[in-house]
């Protein structure tokens, strides 16, 4: 089994070397990456985590209010928020990500996170294959800019401009949901060549009006074309050079 | 330097058995000496000592070693003693990486297989990440000669005096209207018996006289940014309501005020009483009045008589009832917090009798023993009779099982010194110290105790984890305890040994400047031997009681101590600054502004000209929010580059 802690440089990660230093124990199978701060944390970090076959990850950072870059880790809490909805509906396990507070003073709440962290993943077990696909076109997603720019403006709409957080948390997972489809679609026909609405929602076991839908837009951007009506039903293919 | 240039040094500390109790390091040093880049992998019994800083040198000279892996304790131990040998051997100190084996891994882990295999994972990670580590230059900016002290009680006045009396201007902030904190309180100071307002009140008025400290007395910090050398402190001056460049002191106006001796005075524990116009104490600096605005009834209501007394009173014409906070700005390059500490409220541990009339704490018979105090220095019960049997308990609050678990450190000894101080007042008196473990650790400590004992007080060892009861019995009291036996005593008067507890602002100040609290909710040091005075922000120091429980001299030591350190950057004018920063790529930055909102420090700002972002170096902290935040990738975060952690995330597990 495979864990990774990401620590920040301010209360994380001495939290962690108080742990040490009072000598308590933990899993040994806790690997610790060091940050300057949680908010440095991109999701494509957590992710390729996953794609590697880690079976967890945790983020840890100061509390809320104590950030020592002020808000980094309101950041690194959106998104791990992001991701836990977005697994759900994935196929990932969502306990495998989950982010935590502790101070520099709080040795044994690191030791205490981390062994109930290394409880959870024995209950929910290694990661699979289809979890480690899941994350390797969520991982792409994330390597995108649309999926990046909605998250990225999170902080501008809610904070700043005053949108409604429920509403923008929707709009957010609405589009990395998309993104995510729009990913597994353009797989799917780099795998066959050229499939239908039909065909490609029997292979991802998504309602075919939504695919259908996506693959008009996909469409409309020049990712993807038509070549016309094959065997009762319209087909897509990929681009060339896409 | 290009890839093939890259060489690598290994070296794997056994901190004596700290780690190889734990970690084969012999082994991990072998399996270091096949990862890519690595030319040399030792491990040797202490890396951090001479012999071991050494070694790192020699292999830099005779065998180009260009990177340097240090597997051994946390980077915050000694991060800056490889990346000092590194600067000094002529390699770049950020060409630098330590594998943390010993807190991360021997420390935590007792199954010696397990933890190699760890201490192999963890040395893997730091080599793949120190193969992509990229030379940094280290940068300095001018500091502003100044420091901010923090709390103006020994501490505070002891460290403000040190800055200044080194040559630079000073700002003492104090919370309530006069400086002296706790000990301008006390009597007598133990073990010596000097008393204590005339070896204070001397250093107060130095501190109010010293061209170099500016008192902002009735004041508070708000808010404080920036960083070692530059910080920006917003401090609240609050109304005193009295015109302090025209006040006297004289006192008319506390005398006319209408509720001249009605107002319980918190200097005196609430003992002696006061008007709304007052100085806490006569001693006070400074000598300037102020009028309190919760009980002031021209403040509360609008109105007081025809015209308020106090106004007619003053000679001068100082009393304004129209003063507002202030809100004063000012830059400093170093602070001192003094914030002290307060008493635990014994209230709320019903057992010991506390509200039970003649049960009183500590310091409560400090004031009464004063000569300056509420009863002139007569320790008296509240009949006006003076007591005959006193039973003073030690350890209230203090070495809880869970809770407070530590040790107030300055109780033993008051206590011994009431005891003294009561025998010698009070003819007759019968004296009982209810004590569990007597610590005389500090120097005459000792002595002063068996003096004190041999004076005919009766020292009784009490179990102090079992029940204790103070409780009324007729006129008098009763203890109630176990010790060897059960114990049972009358007594006409209780004194609580109460302990000392973070100070009720502690948590605020903590929060503004960004001080972690260790478990006791003191603040921490940044290592509690080899940094005591330091704290995990640089340029912001601990002086006294706010960091642990503490007596006058050690108080006082620290508060030199960190006039010392606080001095340092002062004296230098320049201070290295975070060499971390993000870059932006201008050929992928797109200009839509999404990192602009998410720095917390203004440090992107967009070029309007160029359609493009720009980062001030200056103003950037290094957190890395913009690079995870940027939606085209255009933002690299130096020595903490994607591929830097991802090559590290691969090889650790």
């Amino acid at each position: 089994m495979k864990i990774l802690v990401f620590c920040c440089d301010w209360c994380s990660y001495p939290g962690a070397d108080l742990a040490g230093i009072l000598r308590l124990e933990y899993p040994s199978e806790v690997r610790i990456i060091k940050v300057m701060c949680s908010g440095r944390v991109d999701l494509m970090l957590v992710l390729d985590a996953l794609r590697q076959g880690i079976d967890g990850v945790m983020v840890t950072g100061c509390h809320p209010g104590e950030c020592h870059y002020v808000h980094g880790n309101m950041e690194a809490e959106r998104r791990i928020e992001l991701l836990r909805s977005i697994f759900e509906r994935s196929g990932i396990n969502p306990r495998r990500v989950r982010i935590e507070w502790i101070s520099a003073s709080e040795g044994e709440k690191f030791a205490e996170v981390t062994r109930a962290f290394k409880q959870e993943i024995d209950e929910i077990g290694p990661i699979n294959q289809g979890e480690i696909d899941a994350a390797e076109i969520i991982h792409d997603v994330f390597s995108s800019e649309r999926a990046r720019l909605v998250l990225g403006a999170s902080r501008r709409a809610i904070e700043l401009e005053g949108v409604d957080p429920l509403w923008y948390k929707g709009v957010l997972e609405r589009t990395v949901r998309e993104e995510v489809l729009r990913e597994r679609i353009l797989r799917e026909l780099r795998k066959t060549g050229a499939l239908s609405a039909h065909e490609l929602a029997e292979r991802i076991g998504e309602p075919a009006k939504e695919i259908f839908w996506n693959l008009i837009a996909m469409k409309r951007r020049q990712i993807i074309l038509d070549i016309g009506i094959v065997d009762d039903s319209l087909k897509f293919a990929i681009q060339e050079g896409v | 330097m290009s890839r093939d240039e890259i060489k690598i040094g290994v070296y794997v500390c056994h901190c004596g058995i700290n780690i190889e109790a734990t970690v084969d390091t012999a082994r991990v040093a072998e399996f270091a000496s096949h990862l890519p880049g690595v030319v040399v992998a030792r491990d040797y019994k202490y890396m951090c000592s001479d012999p071991g800083q050494e070694l790192i040198r020699e292999d830099m000279r005779e065998l180009g070693v260009n990177r340097v892996v240090v597997a051994s304790c946390s980077p915050r131990m000694h991060e800056p003693t490889y990346r000092a040998v590194l600067a000094e051997t002529g390699g770049n100190e950020y060409c630098f990486e330590m594998a943390n084996i010993r807190e991360q891994c021997s420390w935590v882990h007792k199954n010696r297989e397990e933890g190699t295999k760890k201490a192999m994972d963890l040395v893997e990670g730091a080599v793949a990440r120190a193969y992509l580590l990229e030379p940094l230059e280290p940068r300095e900016v001018d500091v502003i000669p100044a420091c901010l002290v923090i709390g103006g009680g020994v501490s505070g006045i002891y460290a403000a005096l040190g800055v200044a009396e080194k040559g630079f201007k000073t700002y003492l902030v104090e919370k309530t209207p006069s400086i002296g904190g706790h000990m301008a309180q006390l009597d007598k100071t133990f073990p010596t018996l000097d008393c204590s307002a005339c070896i204070l009140t001397p250093k107060m008025v130095d501190a109010a006289r010293h061209p170099n400290i500016e008192l902002m007395t009735y004041s508070e910090v708000m808010d404080v940014s920036g960083y070692v050398g530059n910080f920006n402190v917003t401090i609240r001056k609050k109304p005193r309501y009295i015109d302090i460049d025209l006040c006297t002191g004289c006192g008319l106006c506390g005398e006319a005020c209408i509720l001249s001796g009605k107002i319980p005075n918190e200097f005196d524990m609430k003992k002696g009483k006061r008007g709304a116009a007052y100085v806490p104490f006569p001693q006070a600096v400074p000598l300037k009045y102020t009028i309190d605005p919760e009980n002031c009834i021209f403040l509360k209501k609008g109105k007081c008589g025809k015209s308020p007394a106090c106004q007619e009173a003053c000679p001068r014409d100082a009393i304004d009832f129209t003063q507002r906070e202030e809100i004063v700005e000012i830059e400093v390059g170093s602070i001192i917090i003094a914030t002290g500490y307060d008493l635990f409220d014994p209230s709320t541990e019903p057992q010991y009798g506390y509200g039970l009339p003649n049960v009183i704490t500590g310091l409560e018979f400090e004031r009464l023993i004063n000569a300056s105090g509420p009863t002139g220095g007569k320790v008296l019960l509240e009949n006006g009779e003076y007591p005959k049997k006193v039973v003073l308990i030690q350890c209230v609050g203090s070495r809880e099982i869970g809770g407070r678990t530590y040790c107030s450190r300055f109780c033993c000894m008051y206590t011994a010194k009431h005891a003294h101080l009561i025998e010698e007042k009070i003819e007759g008196a019968e004296v009982t110290v209810l004590y569990t473990d007597v610590r005389a650790f500090g120097k005459g400590f000792e002595e002063f105790y068996n003096r004190v004992r041999s004076e005919g007080i009766n020292y009784i060892w009490r179990d102090l984890y079992a029940p204790i009861e103070v409780t009324q019995n007729g006129d008098g009291l009763k203890v109630k305890a176990e010790g060897v036996g059960p114990i049972e005593l009358d007594a006409d008067m209780v004194v609580l040994a109460t302990a000392a507890v973070p100070s009720r602002d502690a948590k605020e100040i903590g929060s503004v400047l960004k001080i972690p609290e260790s478990p006791d909710g003191f603040f921490m040091e940044s290592h509690p031997k080899l940094k005591p005075i330091d704290t995990a922000s640089d340029g912001i120091f601990l002086a006294g009681c706010c960091q642990s429980p503490k007596d006058i001299p050690d108080s006082v030591a620290q508060a030199c101590g960190a006039a010392s350190r606080a001095a340092i950057s002062l004296f230098r004018g320049k201070v290295p600054i975070e060499v971390i920063s993000s870059q932006i790529n201008e050929e992928i930055c797109s200009g839509c502004r999404m990192c602009e909102e998410i720095c917390a420090y203004g440090a992107l700002s967009f070029d309007e000209e160029k359609g493009l972002m720009t980062v001030n170096e200056v103003l950037c902290k290094g957190c890395g929010s913009c690079a995870s935040t940027c939606p085209s990738g255009a933002i690299t975060m130096k020595h903490y580059k994607d591929a830097q952690i991802f090559a590290q995330i691969e090889a650790v597990v």
